[in-house]
């Protein structure tokens, strides 16, 4: 079904894929995995005609995918036998209703109505959204969007479906919902799924065969059971695992114990706060503590309230009752005494260069200290980046430049909103190593996260939120799961 | 007026941009009870517009976004907000008629497009009354007009002072709205590490 | 591939949007054309209508700021409009100012419930195809496309403004912050829309080949054209 020859691809930048050479029969579901640069994406989209037809980017090799050379046909044609899925749902939406949306794919290729309508029903059907056809999409969840994105391509009746990353963006329930679909479609209407995936776990459960990337090239292709299992492998690429993955809910993964060091003062305290956005509440009667140094973890399903609890905490969302008590008075100015590090830090950086981005605040404030300048760009490594635009910055150096713009003002509590998101764990380990340091300092670490590796490896306290209350708050409990892993690291750091 | 599919997406996003502020911060003025809301929201959503014409170079391209703005509104809160509505395709019209009679996007032409389109927040009530109540209206608020500078003992040429300083006011706004759009759009190409205009 | 699950045949509506499209252009050209005398019969035949296709519309004159301008523009047309030629509770009014505020009002209630009605009768998506056939190509798509992001740039936006406070807000410097903070939120969108281009392409959309969105024909649309046209028709002649 797919062949791809002999396929080089070079950006300006440089080169994305070089000398790939696979074959994907029919009906078989391949997992492609690798760390964040490795073309996975630029695989994607040469299957999908996006290269060279509204890429740009220099091409080599020959790519065969159903019978049609991505080369020769267009786009339009190529996506009568390949469909796309891509790993924002919300940027794969273009109508008001669910039913319109599936439609537009065959709207496109000319087709007559009775045939368009006879495609989104049977699109509809197969990704169990019939009874939503006439929802709009910006209803739906995150999940169901990206269903309803799958319905979309599916109407188009390929026989090839490229997945773009599509669960980076979902939870759990959102991931379930997805991995049924692509289950059902595989087995029942025997469409061949390209998966590009970091989350193993899910991807594994459906894939026929892992093809393994890095820096553009197959390291490794074969049975998932094989190529997963290969520990060294892994490790090697600063890639997670299977095992990284929680398998149960996080109540059963934490003990209880409120305990903490007596001789520190509570850096902040939160008593019976309520909050919420116009009139709704979404956390209720929160009761915490945090003390200076601490690392703490606050974990739960989307929709808990633990981003709604962080921006109270940060002063940047007014409670609707109870009281917040920063070093026994009031919280004076937000990011002065605590920071908050939003998930995508595009968000929070402004200037032109990382060197301006940095002093923003400090110099805003009228606290700009050369000294300490110098210092927060060499601890956040990012001395040799200071002059560059932070557009042209990787993922991970703009993350960094963005906390390092926190940090300038030391804050005493720094919390960070899903810094794991679309990150591979080489990244985020040198992330959480460099939190690890500033927690030793003294400033408080607050991580909202649903990755169980992080919190079990750094957390000193977990906070379980369900449904806008502080469900469990205690010590993470050390699984089977969690024992294994701790054993084969520990084999690997003996030698 | 035919776009490409990714001038279409630009178009689109600054659409929504201005929705958005028409939706969000339009309400936080309203409830605050801000004077003049009405101007400042045209002022930002034009400057939005135009920062969209730098990069859609294209004539129909500013009305384009204030069309996709108007048609936000309408489907966000209903039927009640035709007549803003109105207002927004209006003020994006005339707009969009200076930079297409000049051209060529400058400094110059994004200020007095910025200047046109937020004057119009001045005569829309009274047109927007015409066209409900007929012209007859007019008059009404003519004798209106005498009546009341009759009975405030207000000298009838004190109040076309009055006229002609809320309309300098409103085009000031609107110039320093274009002038914001010119920087802006700039900036926003040096972000995005685009050849500048 | 099979073609299973059942056919997604759309319900037909007895009023489409063509239908509703020509009672609104009907009762607006009805006020433009009735004789002034005539005023009060039309609205009488229009309200008829307005009780059928929208009823919810008709409280719309009833918010307090149309009943004040409403008794507004009676009180200054019986004061301010022809000769004071009648005696009402002891003050001097004009007859003639009374009929023309009346008309005026009339048609301020015709008005107002028309475009009310319509605006919620009818799909978002359809206007925007209706405006696409008056040569807007492309606004049908361009709507989605913003409506589809509106969530993700009112959450980006929000985040934005939030960091900029945490970094000390528009205190010290006013006027830069205002620029950065516009810059951030234009700048974060525009990359949001490349991969909107790359997912609108791999569906084969292209402006050249793109349908417009269908308009909804209802069943009883073409009779109410035809008696829409007619009734206008004959109003000309009479007049």
């Amino acid at each position: 079904m797919i062949r791809v020859r002999n396929l080089t691809v070079r950006y300006d930048s440089g080169f994305a894929l070089q000398d790939v050479t696979l074959d994907i029969p029919t009906g078989q579901c391949v997992l492609v995995t690798g760390p964040s640069g490795c073309g996975k994406s630029t695989l994607a989209r040469v299957l999908t005609g996006l290269i060279p037809h509204a890429i740009s980017a220099q091409f080599e090799g020959a790519v065969h995918v159903a019978g049609m050379d991505v080369r020769e046909h267009t786009i339009a044609e190529l996506a009568q036998r390949v469909g796309a899925v891509f790993q924002n749902p919300s940027s794969q939406l273009f109508h008001l209703r669910v039913e319109d949306e599936v439609a537009f794919g065959p709207r496109n290729l000319g087709l007559s109505k009775d045939e368009v309508r006879e495609r989104v029903s049977w699109a509809l059907s197969a990704t169990n959204l019939m009874g939503s056809m006439d929802r709009r999409p910006s209803e739906l969840s995150g999940g169901e969007k990206q269903q309803v994105a799958i319905a979309a391509a599916l109407a188009m009746r390929p026989r090839v479906l490229v997945l773009d990353e599509p669960f980076a963006s979902l939870d759990m329930h959102g991931i379930r919902q997805v991995t049924a679909t692509l289950q059902a479609l595989r087995e029942r209407h025997g469409v061949t799924i390209v998966l590009i995936e970091h989350r193993l776990v899910e991807g594994a459960r459906l894939a026929d065969r892992v093809l393994l990337m890095a820096e553009g090239r197959v390291i490794a292709d074969g049975e998932p059971t094989a190529i997963l299992s290969d520990q060294h492998l892994w490790r090697n690429l600063g890639l997670r695992r299977l095992m990284d993955y929680p398998t149960e809910p996080w109540r059963s993964l934490v003990i209880a114990d409120s305990r903490h060091r007596g001789d520190l003062t509570a850096l902040i305290e939160m008593r019976g706060v309520s909050a919420g956005y116009g009139g709704r509440r979404v956390i209720q009667d929160i009761n915490l503590t945090l003390y200076p140094g601490e690392f703490v973890a606050l974990v739960g399903d989307n929709g808990a309230g633990k981003s709604t609890l962080a921006l109270v905490a940060a002063g940047l969302l007014k409670p609707l009752e109870g009281t917040i008590c920063f070093n026994g008075g009031e919280l004076k100015q937000p990011g002065l005494d605590i920071s908050l590090l939003f998930q995508n830090p595009l968000d929070q950086l402004f200037t032109e260069s990382v060197n301006e981005e940095v002093a923003f605040g400090p110099r805003n404030y009228g606290l700009f200290e050369p000294e300490r300048h110098v210092q927060i760009l060499a601890e956040a490594d990012l001395v040799d980046l200071r002059s560059r635009r932070l557009m042209a910055l990787s993922g991970g150096q703009q993350q960094r430049t963005a906390m390092a713009a926190c940090l300038s003002l030391c804050p005493r509590l720094l919390m960070l909103d899903e810094p794991t998101i679309g990150q591979d764990w080489g990244h985020l380990q040198r992330l959480m190593d460099f939190l690890t340091t500033l927690s030793q300092k003294g400033t408080t670490i607050l991580l909202i996260t649903h990755d169980y590796k992080l919190v079990c490896r750094y957390a000193q306290r977990v906070i379980v939120m369900e449904e806008g209350k502080i469900a469990l708050e205690g010590r993470f409990r050390r699984s089977e799961q969690e024992k294994t892993y701790a054993h084969v690291e520990a084999r690997e750091a003996w030698g | 007026m035919k776009f490409s599919t990714r001038e279409l997406v630009t178009l689109g996003v600054f659409g929504a941009l201005w929705g958005a502020v028409e939706l969000s911060f339009g309400s936080i003025l309203h409830v605050m009870k801000v004077p003049m809301a009405g101007v400042i929201l045209t002022a930002i959503g034009l400057a939005i517009a135009m920062i969209g014409r730098l990069f859609v170079c294209r004539p129909g391209a500013t009305l384009f976004i204030g069309l996709i703005a108007a048609l936000l509104k309408l489907f966000s809160l209903g039927g009640v907000v035709i007549w803003p509505l109105l207002g927004i395709v209006i003020e994006a019209l005339l707009a969009e008629v200076v930079l297409s009679a000049l051209r060529k996007p400058s400094q110059g032409a994004f200020t007095m497009a910025g200047a046109v389109g937020v004057l119009w927040t001045f005569v829309h009530p009274f047109v927007m009354h015409g066209l409900i109540m007929g012209s007859g209206i007019l008059t009404v608020w003519l004798r209106t007009l005498d009546q009341g500078s009759q009975v405030l003992g207000i000298d009838p040429s004190a109040v076309l002072w009055l006229i002609l300083a809320l309309i300098g006011l409103r085009l000031g706004i609107g110039a320093a709205a274009g002038l914001l759009a010119w920087s802006v759009g700039r900036s926003v190409y040096a972000r995005l590490g685009r050849p500048e205009r | 591939m099979s073609t299973e699950g059942r056919s997604a045949e759309p319900v037909r509506r007895l009023v489409g949007t063509m239908g509703r499209l020509v009672v609104f252009f009907w009762s607006i050209s009805l006020l433009l054309i009735a004789p002034p005398n005539w005023i009060p019969l039309a609205v009488g035949t229009w309200l008829g209508v307005a009780v059928l296709l929208h009823p919810a519309a008709l409280r719309v004159p009833f918010r307090r700021r149309w009943i004040l301008l409403f008794g507004f523009l009676i009180v200054a047309n019986i004061f301010w409009v022809g000769e004071l030629d009648w005696n009402l509770w002891g003050l001097a009014v004009s007859s003639e100012g009374l009929l023309i505020g009346l008309q005026m009002v009339l048609r301020a209630v015709v008005v107002l419930v028309a475009v009310e009605g319509f605006s919620n009768s009818v799909d978002i998506a359809e206007v925007a195809g209706l405006l696409e056939r008056f040569g807007l190509e492309g606004l049908g798509f361009s709507m989605g496309v913003a409506v589809n992001l509106l969530p993700f740039l009112r959450q980006s936006s929000l985040n934005a403004w939030r960091s900029l406070r945490m970094k000390g807000g528009l205190r010290r410097q006013r006027w830069r912050g205002l620029r950065l903070l516009l810059v951030n939120i234009i700048g974060n969108a525009l990359c949001r829309a490349d991969e909107v281009v790359l997912s609108a392409e791999a569906r084969a959309f292209s402006p050249d080949r793109s349908r417009i969105i269908p308009l909804e024909i209802g069943a009883f649309d073409w009779l109410i054209l035809t008696v829409g046209l007619s009734s206008l028709l004959a109003l000309i002649l009479v007049r």
